[in-house]
């Protein structure tokens, strides 16, 4: 069984945004103009949300960093008439836009605020984001359709299509050893070689300022560039696996849970 | 008795008052006819900017109103289509005289305002290019919006066949009455000959399908509550209430549309005697009922929300009481609710006062207050998500309000053209039929073969209806069970059409000419 899932420790993350702007640019993420964003009209797949705490003289702010949530009872899949909102086998909640009819119900639905309409073109608008666009990323989205976080499968994706081919990051290659052949990579194999990334880099082996690049492209975008690294990735079903073990933290919470949407984004906070 | 000989004439005045508008083509309807037209000119450049710009055009945002004032006016839209089955299918079924002349004028708004509606959503969706053909093909059984486009399909249909079956013997009058365009008519009227046992059938069809219909009117308000209604992640939508009370809504906004319509065209085609000052106060009463009701439905819910509530839902109760929307409520509640309310009381209790000018004022202030209403419904529950999200304050752009303000023209342009072909009164039924028809003419089924289409038709549509729902997790579920629908809906025509290859001279309506069917019947 496979169920990516995410934790964050608000404990660790300071609000430096980095997230956010590796999204946009792994994600081709298309920006809207100052007055645009002044009436309202954002993009981002992932955004900082603020909660305001206290009265004047005591006033506190807790910043959470805010991707989908990839719930598991996901509103805005029920809600979705054409399918274009499915969940995809390993839990991941996925958009397509090319059947997407842009009716915004999704958008409407998720009470997260994670999805986000293509207001305008961002073709024809920043002509210049065909030329300086990620190509191992996802592809611009066509206008009037929703468009939202999908867990950089792409990247998931490409671990395992690597693996398979035999090439793809040194260390996972050593620590799976001959369970990697011709064979191709199975889902509890892919899921192991993340967890083996993830473990790398969690455990201060790769200062994220290395950039070591047979690692920080395989994982999601926003986990691999967070500076205090308080985003940590993995299979949620395999019990041992980092996201797992903090998934099980006494610090752990999920966003609006009392809506029953079981999300797969886990918060730390020690509250 | 001289009445009836005369009605039977279709020179008569009396009858040509009746189809005024169908054969009377005067400059004004020329200079009408071009308004419309450069206004759907205009919106059509409108629209075409905004597929290809965005909706970065509207005052919708992400992060503000999601949903905006076409969301309003579609749902305004859909209400008012309520009104054309509810007044003619319970003219039917309850035998309401008075109202009879209604019952079509009736007709004709729902067909205009649903079909307005659709377009609506093709100007609110992003795709509008995609909208109908994959939520038709692609159609997922869990979301409201798939029951919607079956509902309104169903609605549409539906009522189209009840339209026309109930109208089919005016058809047939018509080719006599309008000679000029008598092939139309013929072709038109599906080759009813008016026999004697082909009225019945006629009749009988509508009257069942009239039963049929009334609970599907139903239906559609009630999915497009749902559509609210099922919606957790938004404060003042997750409301069990809603379903009814849209429905309440329809009706509300139903009738006050109607008295409005009614009223135009009273004036402009000179319909006084048909459409009788005694009629609007009984549409008035009626409405100060419902709207007497709407307001006791909105009551509770503002009630129940800003008491014990959640706290966004409370947050969001009271951003209309004394919040952002105030200044726009408390004049919709006063103005649009309580004051024609009370007029409308005061003219239902009241004997002497029958004022069509009263009725047809609290008819415009109820219509706008329910238009308003559906604003307040839609956009307030944006400005507090359950995150703390900051979110702006939604400023519909002009841009969104001419495209809004067109679409009416696009209904105007439908309800023309029906008044314009179709006869929107009913005509004498000692009017005769197929005068100067050949009786040769139009569709017909051998007995054998509409008894065995109507076997098979419903087996195919329930079957198909069936299979819809038992594989509604492959792809084209909704489509397999809409086309069920459909075919079933068909059924009514089957039944009507006349059987038997028509005879050069039938005995039946040679006699019509001279005895009046009422009679004969």
């Amino acid at each position: 069984m496979l169920r990516w899932a995410m934790a964050i420790d608000l404990d660790r993350c300071t609000g430096c945004q980095a997230c956010t702007f590796a999204c946009i640019s792994e994600n081709n993420i298309p920006y809207a103009r100052p007055d645009e964003t002044a009436r309202g009209v954002t993009m981002a797949w992932n955004e900082m949300v603020v909660y305001e705490e206290g009265q004047y003289p005591n006033p506190s702010e807790k910043i959470v960093p805010r991707p989908c949530m990839h719930c598991n009872e996901a509103p805005c899949v029920k809600v979705c008439p054409v399918g274009a909102t499915y969940k995809r086998e390993d839990g991941i909640t996925m958009q397509d836009t090319g059947r997407c009819i842009g009716c915004r119900s999704c958008e409407v639905s998720c009470p997260y605020g994670a999805r986000t309409f293509n207001w305008f073109d961002s073709k024809t608008r920043f002509a210049a984001m065909e030329r300086t666009q990620n190509p191992l990323g996802q592809p611009l989205r066509p206008i009037g359709t929703v468009e939202k976080c999908v867990f950089c499968h792409q990247r998931l994706d490409r671990l395992r299509a690597d693996l398979s081919a035999g090439k793809g990051p040194r260390i996972v290659r050593q620590a799976l050893g001959k369970r990697i052949n011709g064979a191709g990579v199975t889902e509890a194999l892919w899921s192991e070689a993340v967890d083996v990334l993830m473990r790398y880099y969690a455990e201060g082996k790769m200062s994220p300022n290395e950039l070591d690049p047979t690692v920080t492209s395989y994982l999601p975008a926003c986990v691999t560039v967070c500076p205090p690294q308080a985003r940590l990735f993995g299979n949620v079903a395999d019990p041992d696996s980092l996201v797992a073990r903090s998934a099980r933290d006494p610090r752990a919470f999920t966003l609006l849970e009392e809506l029953g949407t079981h999300p797969n984004v886990v918060y730390l906070h020690k509250g | 008795m001289s009445t009836q000989t005369q009605a039977g004439n279709p020179n008569d005045p009396a009858v040509r008052a009746l189809v005024r508008p169908v054969v009377k083509t005067g400059p004004a309807f020329w200079g009408w006819l071009a308004l419309l037209v450069v206004i759907l000119a205009w919106f059509v450049v409108s629209w075409a900017r905004q597929l290809t710009v965005g909706h970065v055009l509207s005052g919708q945002g992400t992060r503000g109103a999601v949903w905006g004032i076409t969301v309003a006016n579609i749902v305004h839209l859909i209400g008012i289509s309520h009104v054309g089955i509810a007044i003619s299918a319970v003219v039917r079924i309850m035998r309401l005289e008075r109202y009879r002349q209604l019952a079509r004028l009736a007709e004709f708004v729902t067909l205009a305002s649903l079909a307005t509606a659709v377009l609506n959503i093709g100007l609110d969706v992003g795709r509008p290019d995609r909208f109908i053909v994959n939520v038709f093909w692609y159609g997922r059984w869990h979301s409201p919006f798939v029951w919607s486009m079956t509902v309104i399909t169903t609605y549409f249909v539906g009522s189209t066949v009840y339209l026309y079956l109930a109208m089919r013997r005016d058809i047939a009058c018509m080719a006599t009455v309008f000679p000029k365009r008598a092939g139309f008519y013929r072709a038109l009227s599906l080759g009813y000959r008016d026999t004697p046992s082909e009225r019945e059938r006629n009749e009988r069809t509508v009257w069942w399908l009239a039963v049929i219909i009334l609970p599907i009117m139903v239906s559609v308000h009630s999915v497009y509550g749902l559509i609210f209604g099922m919606q957790a992640a938004r404060p003042g939508w997750f409301n069990p209430l809603q379903a009814p009370y849209f429905v309440l809504g329809a009706i509300v906004s139903g009738f006050s549309a109607m008295i409005i319509v009614a009223a135009v065209v009273r004036r402009l085609f000179g319909w006084q005697e048909q459409l009788p000052p005694r009629m609007f106060k009984g549409l008035g009463i009626f409405l100060g009922f419902v709207t007497l009701l709407y307001m006791y439905f909105f009551f509770t819910e503002q009630l129940t929300a800003s008491y014990a509530a959640p706290a966004r839902e409370g947050e969001v109760a009271n951003e209309l009481l004394t919040g952002q929307f105030a200044g726009l409520f408390w004049p919709v509640a006063v103005i649009g609710l309580v004051i024609p309310f009370w007029a409308l009381f005061v003219q239902g209790v009241n004997k002497n006062v029958i004022s069509i000018r009263l009725t047809v004022t609290c008819a415009v202030l109820i219509n706008v207050a329910m238009w308003m209403k559906r604003f307040f419904i839609v956009v307030p529950s944006f400005m507090h998500p359950h995150l703390p999200i900051r979110v702006v304050h939604y400023q519909p752009t002009a841009h969104e309000w001419g495209l809004v303000l067109a679409s009416y023209a696009f209904a105007a342009l439908i309800y023309t053209a029906l008044i314009k072909t179709i006869p929107s009164l009913e005509l004498p039924e000692s009017l005769p039929v197929g005068a100067t028809a050949r009786a040769t003419d139009g569709l017909w089924l051998a007995s054998s073969t509409r008894r065995l289409l109507l076997a098979l038709t419903p087996l195919v549509g329930i079957g198909l209806i069936a299979l819809g729902i038992a594989y509604r997790q492959l792809v084209p579920a909704s489509a397999v069970w809409v086309t069920g629908i459909v075919l079933l809906l068909t059924i009514p025509l089957q039944i009507c059409l006349p059987t038997g290859r028509p005879t050069a001279k039938p005995a039946e309506v040679a006699e019509g000419v001279t005895a009046p069917a009422r009679e004969t019947a």
